[in-house]
C-alpha cells in the first residue's frame, strides 16, 4: 500500500515538476510583426529539402535564415500594400513535378518529406511564396533597370567567355549570338542591386530587433 | 516505515522521468496532444484572460498544432502591447498545458522638463525630445532625447548642464510619463567673436551689428539672440546691395574657466549688385517684391528671368499690356561690383473696355465671372481694367475646371484679345468662348466592399449618384466624404478606389467605388494627464466618446475643441496610444497643459466726435454738441479656471473724461458641462456723460443664462437689478424734479439673437436679427413699472460683378411702455440714438425729443431707424466705399411714430430725419476702420437757451412770470463719424 502510494506520489511529482519546454518564441520583431523560432526552423527544413541538403540548425544558419525571412516579410508588406496578385498554381505545380521527379517515385518523395518533418503543403506553400516574390521583384524593379550595351559586352568578356572556355564550348559564341543572355544576366544583377538597396531602406524604416536568446 | 529499496526506486524513477521530460521531448512531441489549459505569465496581462483566450488560435480542449502556437504569438504581438513572447508547454496527464510568458511594451505619456529658466521654453525642449504622445517607448529614444535637450541647452548658454530622465511607469495602462530634470549652472556670455571668410568690412563693424554686446558688456547667450545676430549681419549686407552675401555661425567655443562663448562667424560679402530699371520707374520696395534675387539672396539667370516676368505682369496690371522687359548685367565701377538693369519698354497704356463670355449655357455669366481675374475697367478700383497673359491663362483654366467638375468632359475654353476695339486705338476687348460639349452623367453607381451596417451611411454622403453629372472632382469629394464617414465610425484604415466604364448610352458612365473598410476600433478608455488644479470631472464632461464607442475622428476633434473652448488650457494634445497596432479597443491619450491663470490687460485710447462742449450743469451752451476729444484708459484682470471648475472671474474698467466704468463678472462657460449654456453674474458701476443732457449713474447687478439652441440662434434669459440716476440735468425746472430722482429698476428680460452673417465684423451675406423683451415691475423690486421691447433686423445681399458689391439694410424698432399712464421713465432708461453706429444724420445720442427750454436731448419712448447702404470695392482688396441712406428718429412715444419728413414747429421732434452720405472702409484684422460723412436733409430745429442756469430755473418754473430767453438752433446738416467696424 505504501509502495503504491509512493509510486503514485512520484508520478504526481513528476507531473508537477515536469519542466516546461519552450516550444516557440519571438526571434525577430519587425515593428508589430514577428518571426518566430519555429518559422525559422520550418524555413531551414524546407530549404534543405528543396536543395537536397541536410538541415542545419546551427545558430549561424538560424540567424542567416532569419535575415532571409525578414527580407521576405518586408517584401510581403510591400506586396500587400500594392495589392500584388498571387501567382497562378500552374507554375508551382510544374516546379513541384520537377521536385517529385528528383526522388524517382512518389513514395520516395513522401519518405523524404517525412524525414525532413515536412508535409506536401509546406513544400507547395514555399514554392508559392518563392514564385510570388520573384514575380513581384520582376514587376516592381525590372522596369527601373536599363542595360547599357557596354555593360552587356563587359559581362560577355569577363564572365560569359571565361565560363564557356572553362566548359570547353567550341566554337566560342560571338557576342551577338548571346547578347540576350548577357543582357538578361546584367539586368538580373542590376535588379538584385536595386532590391538590396530597397531592402536596406525598408529595414532602415522599420524597428527591427533580434531576440538573442532565440539564436543560442 | 518506508523501505529503503522502494524509496531508492521511486527517486530513480522520478529522476529518470525528469530526464526524459527535460531532454528528449521536442516541440513536435506536443503536437497532436489535447490542450488541457492555457496559462499566462505574468497573470496580469494587457487584456483580460477571457478576451485573450477568445482571440488566440490555440484553444483548450483542441489538439495542439504548432502552427497555431506560432499564429498565437503573431496575433498577440500584432496588438503592439508585447515586447517579447515565449510559449512553453508541459505534459499533464494525457494532454498539454501551454504557458504564454510575456513582457510588455510601454508607451509614451506626458513629457515634462523641470529645472529650466527660459529660454529655452519648456515646449521647445519637449519638442526636441521627438517623443510623441502614445507611441512606443524605447530606452534609446530617451537617450536621444537627453542628447537633443543638452544641445538646445548649450545653444542657450547652459554648457555645464545635465539632463536626467525620471520614468513613472503605470503597468495597468502601459504608459510611461517622463520628467526630464535639467540642472544648469549660470548662463554663459558671449565674448569677442572671430570673424572669418571675406567679410569685406572691418570685423569690429560686424561684431557691432550682431548686438551681442550691450551697454553693460557682453550679453548672455540665447539661441534666439545668436540667430538674430546672424540675421542682422545678413540684412546689413543686403542694405549694401551685397545680394549674394553668405553669413553663417560656424561654431561656438566655450571656455569653462570664464563661462564665456566665442562665436565664429563666417561672412563672405560677395559683390555689390545694383538692380535698377531703365525706361520706367519702379520703386525700390516694389522691385524687391518683383525680383526674387532679394528674397533668395542669390543671383542667377532663372531668378532674373522670373523677375522680368513679374515686372511685365505688374505693368500689365497697370494697363501697359504691351510692355517688354529684358535685363542685362555688366560689371561696374570698382572691383566686385555688378549692375543689373531691367530695360522696360512700357508701350502705351490700354484700357480693357469689354470682357465678353460667349457660349455658356449651363452656367450663367455671373457664376463664371466670379472665378475670373480679367476685369473690364471700372470707375475707381480698376481704372484700366485688369489683364495680363498670366491672368488670361488662369481664367481659361478656371472656367475649364468649372465645367469639368460638372461633367463637361469635352469642354473647350478659348480666349481672344482684340486690340483697338471698335476702332479705338487704346481700347481692348477680351473674348472668352466656351464650347461646352455634352454633359456626362452617371448611369449607375456600384458600391463594393461596403458592409450592410455601413451601406446606408455611405450612400448618404455620395454625390455621384445615378443621373448626376460625372466629374473627377466630384469623385474626389465622394472619396473624402466616404473616408470621413469611415474615419468617424472607427475605421481608421479604410481605403477607397474607383473605376469607370462606358455606360448604356453615349455620355453615360458606370461608376464603381471599391472600399476596403479594414477593422473597426473602439475606445477603451481616456488616459488623462496634466491636470494640476483643474477638476477631472470638468474634462470628462467634455469628452464626446465613452468607452466602447467607435473611435470617431470627428468626435475626438470635437472633444479637443471643447476643451480648448474652456479657455483654461494652453495645449490639448490628443493621440491614440499604440497607434499602428491591430487592437480592437484603443486607449486615447489626452495630455493637457493648463494655461496661465491670470491675464492683465491695459490700454489707452481716445474718442473724437461731437462730444465736446462744457459738461457742467450750469453750462447750457451747445446742446447739439461740439467736436471734442476724450482720452481713455483701460485696465482689466482676468482669473481663469477659478477653483479648477473652468469658471472665469474678470474685472474690467474704463476711465475717460466721458465715462468711469467698472464691471466685475463671474462666468461659468459651458455650464454644467453643456457647451450650449453659459451662466454669467455681473456687477456694474458706471458714471457716464456721453449723453450731453445729464450724467448717468448706474449701479447694477445681473444674472444671465445664455442658451445656444442652434449654430445661429441664441436665447439670453436675464434678470437685472439696478439703481439708476441722473444728475447735472440741463433741463427746465418743470421736469427737473421728475428726472433727477434716482430709481431702482428690477427687470426680467428675454433676448433672442439670430446670426447668419458670413462675417460679423464685415458682413457680405446673411441675416442678423435680435429681439429683446423686458418687464420692469414691482414684483422684481422695481420702482418704475414699464415694458421694453427692442427689435433689430439686418440683411446683407451680395450682387454685381463677382458679387463684390453688397446691399446692406437694417431696421431697428424700440418701444418703452409705462404700465400706468403718465408714469415717468427714468432718463437713463429711455431711448437715445444717433451717431456712428446708429442714425448717421445725428451726432452721438442727439436724435429725438429735446427739452423745450434748453434744447438738450431727453430721449424718447419709441425708436424707429431704417438704414440702407451699398458697399463697393474702391482700391485694391482692402479699401472699400459705402453710400448710405439713414432714416428715422427717436420718438416721444410709440403712437407718435411718423414717416413725415417735415418738422411741424420747433418743438416737434416726432418726424423722420433722412440723411445720405458716403464713407470709406479700410480692412484691418480687427474689422474695418470707418469714416462716414452724412448729410441730413431735414435736421431738427429746436430752442436753445440763452442765459445762466439760475435764469433757466426761474423762467422755466411752473408759475414763472419771466419768459425764457431762447434762440432757435438747428443741428448741422453735415455729420462726420470715425469708428471701427461697419455701421451695422
Amino acid at each position: 500500500m505504501i509502495r503504491t502510494t509512493l509510486i503514485a506520489s512520484a508520478v504526481l511529482l513528476i507531473a508537477t515538476v515536469a519542466p516546461a519546454e519552450i516550444i516557440d518564441q519571438v526571434a525577430v520583431t519587425v515593428d508589430n510583426q514577428v518571426i518566430t523560432s519555429s518559422e525559422i526552423c520550418d524555413e531551414i527544413r524546407v530549404t534543405a529539402f528543396l536543395n537536397g541538403e541536410k538541415p542545419d540548425f546551427s545558430p549561424a544558419n538560424r540567424r542567416q535564415t532569419a535575415g532571409r525571412l525578414l527580407d521576405r516579410l518586408l517584401i510581403g508588406r510591400e506586396m500587400e500594400l500594392t495589392h500584388f496578385p498571387q501567382p497562378g498554381r500552374e507554375k508551382v505545380d510544374q516546379l513541384l513535378k520537377q521536385i517529385v521527379a528528383r526522388f524517382g517515385t512518389p513514395a520516395e518523395y513522401q519518405r523524404a518529406l517525412s524525414e525532413y518533418g515536412l508535409k506536401q503543403s509546406d513544400v507547395v506553400n514555399a514554392l508559392l511564396r518563392q514564385a510570388s516574390v520573384l514575380e513581384f521583384i520582376d514587376m516592381r524593379f525590372r522596369p527601373e533597370v536599363q542595360v547599357r550595351e557596354e555593360d552587356a559586352l563587359q559581362y560577355y568578356e569577363n564572365v560569359f567567355l571565361p565560363e564557356a572556355r572553362r566548359r570547353g564550348v567550341t566554337p566560342e559564341p560571338s557576342f551577338e549570338d548571346v547578347r540576350d543572355q548577357c543582357e538578361q544576366a546584367v539586368a538580373g544583377q542590376l535588379v538584385d542591386k536595386r532590391v538590396d538597396a530597397w531592402l536596406a531602406e525598408a529595414r532602415g524604416r522599420s524597428r527591427i530587433l533580434y531576440e538573442e536568446d532565440a539564436f543560442q | 516505515m518506508i523501505r529503503a529499496g522502494v524509496l531508492r526506486s521511486v527517486i530513480l524513477f522520478a529522476l529518470l522521468g525528469f530526464a526524459a521530460a527535460n531532454g528528449a521531448a521536442a516541440p513536435g512531441d506536443y503536437a497532436g496532444k489535447p490542450v488541457q489549459a492555457i496559462e499566462f505569465d505574468p497573470e496580469a496581462q494587457p487584456y483580460p484572460a477571457s478576451y485573450l483566450l477568445e482571440i488566440l488560435p490555440v484553444k483548450v480542449g483542441r489538439v495542439l498544432a504548432l502552427t497555431d502556437v506560432r499564429a498565437a504569438i503573431q496575433r498577440l504581438f500584432a496588438t503592439g502591447r508585447y515586447a517579447d513572447i515565449h510559449v512553453d508547454a508541459r505534459m499533464s496527464g494525457g494532454g498539454v498545458i501551454l504557458r504564454f510568458i510575456t513582457r510588455n511594451n510601454y508607451f509614451i505619456g506626458r513629457i515634462r522638463v523641470r529645472g529650466i529658466s527660459p529660454p529655452p521654453p519648456e515646449g521647445v525642449l519637449v519638442n526636441s525630445s521627438h517623443m510623441e504622445l502614445g507611441t512606443l517607448f524605447t530606452p534609446e529614444a530617451a537617450r536621444q532625447a537627453v542628447t537633443s535637450m543638452r544641445t538646445i541647452l548649450e545653444n542657450n548658454g547652459f554648457f555645464n548642464s545635465s539632463v536626467e530622465p525620471q520614468f513613472y511607469y503605470d503597468p495597468d495602462t502601459q504608459q510611461v510619463n517622463i520628467t526630464f530634470i535639467a540642472r544648469t549652472s549660470r548662463r554663459a556670455r558671449y565674448s569677442l567673436p572671430n570673424v572669418t571668410g571675406e567679410p569685406g568690412r572691418p570685423a569690429r563693424d560686424i561684431v557691432k551689428i550682431t548686438h551681442w554686446k550691450g551697454w553693460f558688456g557682453w550679453k548672455t547667450v540665447t539661441e534666439a539672440r545668436s540667430q538674430d545676430g546672424v540675421q542682422r549681419v545678413r540684412r546689413s549686407y543686403q542694405k549694401q546691395d551685397r545680394l549674394e552675401a553668405k553669413v553663417a555661425l560656424q561654431k561656438m567655443d566655450y571656455d569653462p574657466d570664464t563661462n564665456r562663448v566665442t562665436p565664429t562667424l563666417n561672412a563672405i560679402a560677395g559683390p555689390r549688385i545694383q538692380i535698377s530699371t531703365i525706361g520706367a520707374k519702379i520703386s525700390r520696395g516694389k522691385l524687391k517684391q518683383l525680383v526674387p534675387v532679394f528674397e533668395e539672396q542669390s543671383v542667377d539667370r532663372d531668378l532674373l528671368v522670373e523677375g522680368a516676368n513679374n515686372i511685365r505682369n505688374y505693368l500689365e496690371t497697370k494697363g501697359f499690356f504691351h510692355s517688354k522687359v529684358s535685363f542685362f548685367t555688366r560689371p561696374s565701377g570698382g572691383q566686385g561690383q555688378e549692375e543689373i538693369d531691367y530695360r522696360i519698354q512700357r508701350g502705351e497704356r490700354d484700357k480693357v473696355v469689354l470682357v465678353s463670355i460667349q457660349g455658356n449655357k449651363y452656367f450663367d455669366t455671373n457664376t463664371i465671372r466670379e472665378r475670373m481675374y480679367v476685369r473690364p475697367a471700372s470707375f475707381i478700383q480698376f481704372r484700366y481694367g485688369r489683364y495680363s497673359d498670366a491672368y488670361l491663362r488662369r481664367d481659361v483654366d478656371a472656367i475649364t475646371a468649372l465645367y469639368l467638375s460638372n461633367g463637361f468632359r469635352d469642354v473647350e475654353v478659348t480666349s481672344r484679345v482684340e486690340h483697338g476695339y471698335r476702332g479705338r486705338e487704346r481700347e481692348i476687348a477680351v473674348f472668352f468662348t466656351i464650347l461646352e460639349g455634352p454633359q456626362t452623367l452617371v448611369a449607375n453607381l456600384d458600391l463594393a466592399g461596403v458592409s450592410p451596417a455601413n451601406r446606408a451611411g455611405v450612400e448618404n454622403v455620395i454625390e455621384s449618384q445615378a443621373g448626376q453629372p460625372f466629374s473627377e472632382s466630384t469623385v474626389a469629394v465622394d472619396r473624402d466624404n466616404i473616408l470621413d464617414y469611415y474615419y468617424n465610425h472607427g475605421y481608421a484604415r479604410a481605403s477607397f478606389s474607383w473605376s469607370l466604364s462606358q455606360g448604356p448610352a453615349p455620355n453615360r458612365v458606370n461608376l464603381k467605388y471599391t472600399i476596403e473598410e479594414g477593422s473597426q476600433h473602439f475606445l477603451r478608455r481616456y488616459l488623462i494627464t496634466g491636470l494640476d488644479t483643474t477638476r477631472p470631472g470638468l474634462v470628462e464632461e467634455r469628452l464626446s466618446l465613452s468607452p466602447g464607442d467607435p473611435l470617431s475622428r470627428s468626435s475626438l476633434l470635437d472633444s479637443q475643441r471643447r476643451l480648448y473652448d474652456l479657455g483654461i488650457f494652453a495645449s490639448v494634445d490628443m493621440a491614440l496610444q499604440n497607434p499602428g497596432a491591430q487592437e480592437r479597443d484603443k486607449y486615447v491619450d489626452l495630455d493637457l497643459e493648463e494655461a496661465t491663470k491670470y491675464t492683465i490687460t491695459t490700454g489707452f485710447g481716445a474718442e473724437i466726435a461731437k462730444i465736446g462742449g462744457c459738461q457742467a450743469q450750469t453750462c447750457l451752451e451747445a446742446p447739439a454738441g461740439q467736436a471734442g476729444f476724450s482720452p481713455r484708459a483701460l485696465f482689466g484682470v482676468t482669473r481663469r479656471n477659478f477653483l479648477g471648475l473652468g469658471h472665469i472671474i474678470s474685472f474690467q474698467s474704463r476711465v475717460s473724461t466721458l465715462q468711469q466704468r467698472a464691471v466685475l463678472t463671474y462666468q461659468a462657460p459651458q455650464f454644467q458641462g453643456n457647451p450650449n449654456i453659459h451662466l454669467l453674474f455681473s456687477g456694474l458701476f458706471d458714471d457716464s456723460h456721453d449723453i450731453r443732457t445729464f450724467t448717468s449713474r448706474r449701479r447694477e447687478g445681473s444674472v444671465q443664462l445664455g442658451q445656444r439652441v442652434s449654430k445661429a440662434s441664441t436665447f439670453l434669459y436675464r434678470f437685472s437689478y439696478r439703481r439708476v440716476g441722473a444728475s447735472d440735468l440741463k433741463i427746465g425746472a418743470e421736469l427737473l424734479p421728475i428726472y433727477s430722482q434716482p430709481a431702482r429698476i428690477g427687470m426680467a428680460s428675454l433676448n433672442y439673437i439670430q446670426d447668419r452673417r458670413d462675417d460679423p465684423t464685415d458682413s457680405h451675406r446673411g441675416i442678423y436679427n435680435t429681439l429683446e423683451a423686458g418687464l420692469a415691475g414691482k414684483y422684481f423690486g422695481s420702482q418704475a413699472d414699464f415694458t421694453r421691447f427692442v427689435g433689430h433686423n439686418a440683411t446683407y445681399h451680395p450682387f454685381g460683378f463677382g458679387n463684390r458689391y453688397v446691399l446692406a439694410r437694417s431696421l431697428s424698432f424700440g418701444w418703452i411702455q409705462p404700465m400706468r399712464a403718465g408714469e415717468a421713465i427714468p432718463l437713463p432708461e429711455t431711448f437715445f440714438a444717433g451717431g456712428a453706429t446708429s442714425h448717421r444724420g445725428f451726432p452721438e445720442n442727439q436724435a429725438g425729443p429735446r427739452d423745450p427750454f434748453t434744447g438738450f436731448p431727453i430721449g424718447g419712448k419709441a425708436l424707429l431707424i431704417n438704414q440702407v447702404e451699398i458697399r463697393y470695392p474702391l482700391l485694391g482688396e482692402n479699401l472699400t466705399g459705402v453710400i448710405f441712406e439713414d432714416a428715422g428718429n427717436v420718438y416721444s412715444r410709440v403712437q407718435n411714430i411718423s414717416l413725415r419728413v417735415s418738422q411741424n414747429g420747433v418743438k416737434d421732434f416726432d418726424y423722420m430725419v433722412h440723411a445720405a452720405g458716403f464713407g470709406i472702409r479700410y480692412r484691418t484684422p480687427v474689422g474695418p476702420v470707418r469714416i462716414d460723412l452724412g448729410y441730413a436733409f431735414n435736421p431738427p430745429q429746436f430752442y436753445g437757451f440763452t442765459g445762466s442756469f439760475n435764469d433757466l430755473l426761474i423762467c422755466s418754473a411752473p408759475n414763472a412770470t419771466t419768459p425764457c430767453k431762447q434762440k432757435v438752433q438747428q443741428l448741422s446738416h453735415f455729420q462726420f463719424h470715425f469708428s471701427l467696424g461697419q455701421a451695422f
